[in-house]
């Protein structure tokens, strides 16, 4: 899964630390899902939306090697 | 959102300060401990009573600790810390079974009889290394190098 939040991040001038605060996880889980480490859950997804005032499907994008089993 | 039930993390002061007693005891009373935990005769050659006493403090301290460390709460537990936990369960179950399998063909290879009553003390009782307290260490360790080595590759990303 891809995912914007880089440069989301960056246009709203926001650190790291500053997101995962607001998003009540810690440092290296923005990271993580940054890089593409970790799928974060549904509930954290909607609030990394909600923080940058977007839809989930903004930031998150399915790649096509998501539809594989 | 649901989480994993777990003890606050205050709790890991407990565990720890138990290891530490632990060890303090497994040091001091080294070969009363050793002999009564890893001999077969324990009581030849030492008082029984003292070492008995001392490795069943040593037993108990030691799996205690290891519960409390194990599962009591990161300083800041995440969606992704627990992801990492439930990886390492699943690598300590397979690294677990593995150690048994090599330790059920060390013993077919060594010539013991591979009887019920053997399996059951190679599986809970007689080897310290198999038993249930281990099978957390394991786990634990599992987890803390897999926490470690996660987040060393992510601190690259530091802004």
């Amino acid at each position: 899964m891809k995912n914007n939040i880089r440069v989301e991040r960056a246009r709203a001038r926001m650190s790291q630390q500053e997101l995962a605060e607001k998003a009540g996880v810690i440092r290296q889980t923005i990271a993580a899902i940054e890089q593409g480490r970790f799928n974060p859950s549904t509930v954290l997804a909607l609030k990394i939306a909600c923080i940058f005032g977007l839809t989930v499907e903004q930031i998150f994008e399915l790649e096509d090697s998501d539809w594989e089993k | 959102m649901k989480t994993i039930k777990m003890l606050p993390h205050s709790w890991k002061i407990v565990g720890r300060v138990l290891l530490a007693l632990c060890l303090l005891l497994f040091v001091s009373c080294f070969r009363a401990v050793v002999h009564d935990m890893f001999l077969v005769n324990s009581a030849q050659g030492y008082d029984s009573f003292g070492a008995g006493w001392a490795s069943s403090l040593v037993v108990i301290f030691f799996s205690i600790g290891v519960v409390l460390l194990a599962f009591s709460q990161e300083y800041r537990e995440d969606e992704r810390i627990i992801h990492i936990r439930q990886q390492a369960l699943a690598r300590t179950v397979i690294l677990y079974l593995f150690v048994l399998a090599l330790n059920l063909v060390a013993n077919l290879v060594l010539g013991r009889m591979l009887s019920m009553d053997s399996l059951v003390q190679v599986m809970l009782i007689k080897r310290t290394f198999l038993c249930v307290p281990a099978f957390i260490l394991y786990y634990l360790l599992i987890f803390k190098l897999s926490l470690w080595s996660e987040n060393k590759k992510l601190s690259r990303d530091e802004e």
